[in-house]
């Protein structure tokens, strides 16, 4: 594996590819597609990059026109990084449903022991 | 004899009272009297004449622009040549220092700047005004495509200052070198110098081939003022009066159109007079102008002339590369303004459209390449450039 950088952004840990570009002499970082890809932080929350479009939920501290993550209210960016977390509660990701324990339909158990 | 009222007399003669009282405070109508501390106008009287029409010059009839005194400066520019045959127009061109520089001409035009330089060299100090500033001007601009900045400023500085000079001159040498000078100035989106006198001064004193082009300058120059609607009507009205005889001035004036509907997100026109310009240019391999314009024009080269004309495409962007290499380090120190010079053109045509509030779908959709893609390029616009929001790109791109 080539060179990569790490970011921790709200929990989760990111490894991000680096590539040398000729042009600017200098590495350049490469960013997964997080839409196509999402990742979520602990608490369920979407990593983007901070150029994604603006989703409908979007909206900028000013009432201007949201065109992406970067401008969005609800976006909180990682300091020195292009990425970030959105905040929005109906981004955020709902956690896994439990299963229905319906008592009266569950066997009994019969002996043996469990384990 | 009958009199009217100052309030009828206003009415009679679709004017305030007020003016009235002072045509009668003034003496200006015949007969009139006061009585007790009213006017009374004779129902005879007639208005008086506005006297600020009454100093009112006469339009100047400007001169004819005499073909003869324009035949040293930029033949080629000027010549309704027909398609495909310029090479062959020069070749007929009796030999001397016309021909020369219309060589010159179209080696820049076609992206040939070393031999336009060798060309041009020999006629920075030629004692007629009209092969010297065409020198000059081609000289300028190809040294920047080679990067020869410091010969690019010497044949810049050597325009301002015979502008500036207060000799006097001919009046359509004069109409030369403001032309000269207005274009420059322009084209490298500098300011235009304190002494340039007004466009309607100078145009009408060019041939119709010149005059075609210091309109797409004037357009050019309404477009870096955001005022693409009007930039955009003189280029339609230009074209329209028959400019689009002339090859290299329609080039660039359907150029600029594109430069203006992308600015309006009317990419549908937008690529009509791409089209359009590159019928024109094609048949004589005239491509500079694309190069030059790259930057400008909202990815329309990648979306147009990549896929139909790949070979032609390289060529293009190649001519780019030189060129805006040259141009940012000429613009740049002199406004301070940051023109980004570490991106590819790819990266630089998505960037722009960014800058201008396209999204990452709309930009995607118009250059053919993936949503993906496009944020690829905008990560790795925002590294080179050391920012962390789209909304500062536009500090580092072109107007």
């Amino acid at each position: 594996m080539g060179k990569t950088r790490q970011y921790n952004i709200e929990g989760v840990l990111l490894e991000i590819p680096l590539c040398y570009d000729k042009i600017a002499e200098r590495e350049i970082e490469i960013f997964p597609d997080f839409i196509e890809t999402p990742v979520y932080t602990p608490e369920g929350c979407p990593v983007l990059f901070t150029g994604e479009d603006a989703c409908a939920y979007g909206e900028t501290p000013d009432g201007a026109p949201c065109i992406d993550c970067g401008s969005c209210r609800y976006y909180r960016q990682t300091p020195g990084a292009l990425v970030g977390v959105c905040g929005h509660e109906k981004k955020r990701r709902k956690p896994p449903e439990r299963p229905n324990l319906n008592m009266d339909e569950m066997k009994p158990y019969k002996g043996g022991t469990q384990g | 004899m009958e009199y009217i009222t100052v309030q009828e007399a206003a009415k009679k003669w679709k004017i305030s009272d007020r003016l009235v009282q002072k045509y009668c405070a003034e003496g200006r109508i015949e007969g009139v009297r006061k009585f007790g501390k009213s006017w009374g106008i004779p129902s005879s009287a007639v208005k008086p004449q506005d006297p600020r029409k009454e100093k009112e010059s006469p339009i100047p009839r400007l001169p004819h622009p005499q073909p003869e005194a324009f035949p040293g400066f930029m033949p080629l520019m000027n010549t309704p040549f027909e398609l495909g045959r310029c090479v062959a127009y020069i070749n007929e061109i009796e030999d001397g220092s016309r021909r020369e520089i219309a060589l010159a001409e179209y080696h820049y035009f076609s992206g040939q700047p070393e031999k336009a330089i060798q060309e041009s060299e020999l006629y920075l100090t030629c004692p007629d005004a009209a092969y010297r500033f065409s020198a000059c001007w081609i000289y300028a601009y190809a040294n920047l495509s080679v990067g020869q900045i410091q010969h690019a400023r010497y044949a810049l500085t050597e325009i301002k200052s015979t502008l500036a000079a207060n000799v006097e001159k001919a009046p359509y040498i004069r109409a030369i070198e403001a032309f000269v000078v207005f274009a420059s100035s322009v084209l490298l989106h500098l300011p235009l110098p304190e002494k340039m006198p007004p466009a309607q001064e100078f145009l009408p004193l060019l041939p119709s081939g010149l005059r075609a082009f210091a309109l797409y300058v004037q357009a050019h120059y309404l477009y870096l003022k955001e005022d693409y609607g009007k930039s955009v009507g003189i280029v339609e009205a230009t074209l329209s009066m028959g400019a689009d005889r002339y090859p290299i001035p329609a080039i660039y004036l359907h150029l600029v159109a594109v430069m203006d509907y992308m600015s309006l997100k009317q990419t549908q026109q937008a690529q009509k007079h791409l089209l359009a310009a590159w019928e024109i240019a094609r048949p004589d391999d005239l491509i500079e102008g694309f190069g030059e314009h790259h930057g400008l024009l909202g990815g329309m080269l990648e979306a147009v002339i990549k896929p139909g004309w790949p070979e032609d495409f390289k060529r293009i962007i190649a001519i780019t590369y030189r060129f805006s290499a040259g141009w940012r380090k000429i613009h740049n120190p002199a406004t301070g303004h940051d023109v980004a010079d570490d991106l590819t053109t790819t990266e630089f045509a998505a960037a722009m459209l960014a800058a201008r509030g396209w999204t990452n779908q709309e930009i995607a959709q118009h250059m053919n390449i993936s949503s993906h893609t496009v944020k690829r390029y905008i990560s790795t616009v925002l590294q080179k450039l050391g920012i962390r929001q789209r909304q500062e790109l536009k500090k580092y791109m072109l107007k």
